[in-house]
């Protein structure tokens, strides 16, 4: 089955959309308080600014959480991570983890950004292990 | 609960029948709920003013206009549809009846194995769902492509990673709901007992939780009548005044990128119930906890206990092996109906008319003896509800 990502767009999610058809991770930040932003939003939550710019975070993360997803039949199973990326508590990318068993995922593991195809755009994928 | 200065109290409850196939349109579950609510009350039908639902559900129902309509209600002057979850559709007619918005309001909600639930209500001609996302957060295309995750499950691995909680202590929650579900003749786990090894011996669907943590999809809808304590005594039943109502959120509120704050939220609603009510949880002879996961359950547990991160230790010192049930502070038993895992689920709303069950003192062998306080909580994150009901 191709799908095509992604299923809806609106203002506020366009930019992340664009970016991941040149494969780029591309987040709202607030350019008045540089409050990063995920899900992207209108408005900065912290000080209300309307002021929404787009960058790239380093891509560096750490596992915060995951769950261990079905993928197809007779397949292994998938290690779906919430990833904290280094730039501010909390800000997750949610996105398959690979290169780790999901018999044995490790909460706190670093993690790295890098992009599979899927569906005709450039999904976020995170590997275990920081960047050589 | 003080709005005008007036007490708002349950005075009718109502339920269809609750069971995996029951035989019902959705929409016809509501109106045997709504009816069964509307004659327990003893509220002669052109009195009822009010009414509250929920849609915007993630399993879709049936709005008041529906409801109205099929019931002949002619004198409607107070409506709402209201998000979930169902103690949501309580708390509005609470506040309604508190204003004066309207005298009379009853609340209801149901719940349908739609074909997204499983496998066989798929092969179910009747049970085809109205299709439309349900995606109030605005979210979930971006998780789309990892299949929708459940945040959720994720809250529950990064508290076992945090705190170290176990299968065992998820296990004492179900295995309760499942024994006093046993008690219970409505429910849809009357004839059918599971012990802690039937429990830990059951596949990890998403680790560490199992299908026996998650809610039973049913058929089954439940509504109650609201109206002022003042008025509750001219009519026949005990009333369950409301000595409080909250609908906190707050923290991340997303169910798929932050899940993790539901606890924080837990916090300030039971707070909120505590002060507005005057009572403590040692004034409580029954809590009814919200469990549509076992998981949510720990955390709801963990703030109306104000045991954060001691959950392990604190379901093992209330766990009584013999009997395969809790009780808290050695004497407050948790969920007598069996909460959504024993009884079913109507997202919580069962919780609601146990409470007023106990306090009206007809809960049967379940009876908490002189029962007068009960917590209900209902929801998690973004969606959260809670109560304090006492016999009046």
């Amino acid at each position: 089955m191709t799908v095509t990502w992604p299923t809806r767009m609106d203002h506020d999610t366009v930019a992340y959309w664009e970016g991941l058809r040149e494969a780029k991770l591309i987040l709202c930040r607030c350019r008045e308080c540089e409050t990063w932003i995920h899900p992207p939003r209108a408005c900065c939550p912290a000080c209300w600014s309307d002021d929404i710019g787009h960058e790239s975070p380093s891509g560096q993360a750490t596992l915060f959480s995951y769950l261990i997803q079905p993928t197809a039949p007779k397949q292994p199973p998938e290690v779906v991570g919430w990833a904290e990326l280094v730039e501010q508590k909390e800000l997750f990318v949610v996105a398959p983890v690979e290169g780790m068993s999901f018999d044995n995922v490790e909460i706190g593991a670093k993690l790295t950004l890098g992009f599979r195809e899927q569906g005709g755009i450039s999904l976020p994928v995170f590997s275990a292990g920081e960047e050589k | 609960m003080t709005g005008r200065g007036e007490k708002v109290a349950i005075v009718g409850i109502g339920s269809s029948t609750l069971s995996r196939d029951g035989g019902r349109s959705v929409g016809g579950l509501a109106l045997d709920a709504v009816r069964n609510a509307i004659i327990d009350s003893g509220v002669p039908r052109d009195k009822i003013d009010g009414v509250s639902g929920i849609y915007s559900t993630d399993l879709p129902t049936v709005w008041p206009g529906y409801v109205v309509e099929s019931l002949g209600l002619k004198n409607i002057v107070w409506s709402n549809c209201s998000s979930p979850p169902s103690a949501n559709t309580v708390t509005e007619g609470i506040l309604a009846v508190a204003a004066g918005a309207c005298d009379y309001a009853v609340c209801y909600h149901a719940k349908f194995r739609w074909d997204m639930v499983s496998g066989a209500a798929r092969k179910d001609p009747l049970r085809r769902a109205p299709r439309g996302a349900f995606d109030p957060a605005m979210t979930m295309p971006l998780v789309e492509p990892v299949g929708v995750p459940n945040g959720m499950f994720a809250a529950m691995q990064r508290h076992a990673h945090e705190y170290g909680t176990t299968r065992e202590d998820l296990g004492k929650i179900v295995v309760n709901n499942r024994n006093w579900a046993l008690e219970n003749p409505d429910a849809v786990f009357h004839d059918a007992p599971l012990s802690m090894e039937d429990y830990l011996a059951a596949p990890q669907i998403a680790p560490p939780l199992s299908a026996l943590d998650m809610d039973m999809p049913i058929d089954g809808a439940m509504a109650v009548v609201i109206t002022t304590a003042e008025r509750a005594a001219d009519l026949p039943n005990r009333p369950a005044v409301v000595e409080a109502s909250s609908n906190a959120i707050t923290g991340g509120t997303d169910f798929f990128f932050r899940a993790f704050d539901s606890y924080a939220s837990y916090r300030v609603l039971v707070e909120r119930l505590w002060n507005k009510s005057g009572l403590t949880i040692e004034d409580m002879d029954v809590v009814n906890i919200y469990d549509g996961f076992s998981s949510l359950a720990l955390e709801w547990i963990e703030a109306a206990f104000d045991v954060r991160g001691e959950a392990s230790g604190f379901l093992e010192d209330s766990w009584n092996a013999e009997t395969g049930k809790l009780s808290f502070l050695g004497r407050i038993p948790m969920s007598t109906h069996g909460g959504n895992i024993g009884e079913g689920r109507v997202q919580g709303f069962g919780h609601v008319l146990e409470a007023v069950r106990q306090l009206r003192g007809t809960a049967g062998t379940r009876q908490v003896e002189s029962a007068k306080n009960v917590l209900v909580v209902n929801g998690n994150n973004p969606v959260n509800a809670g109560m304090i009901l006492s016999a009046g």
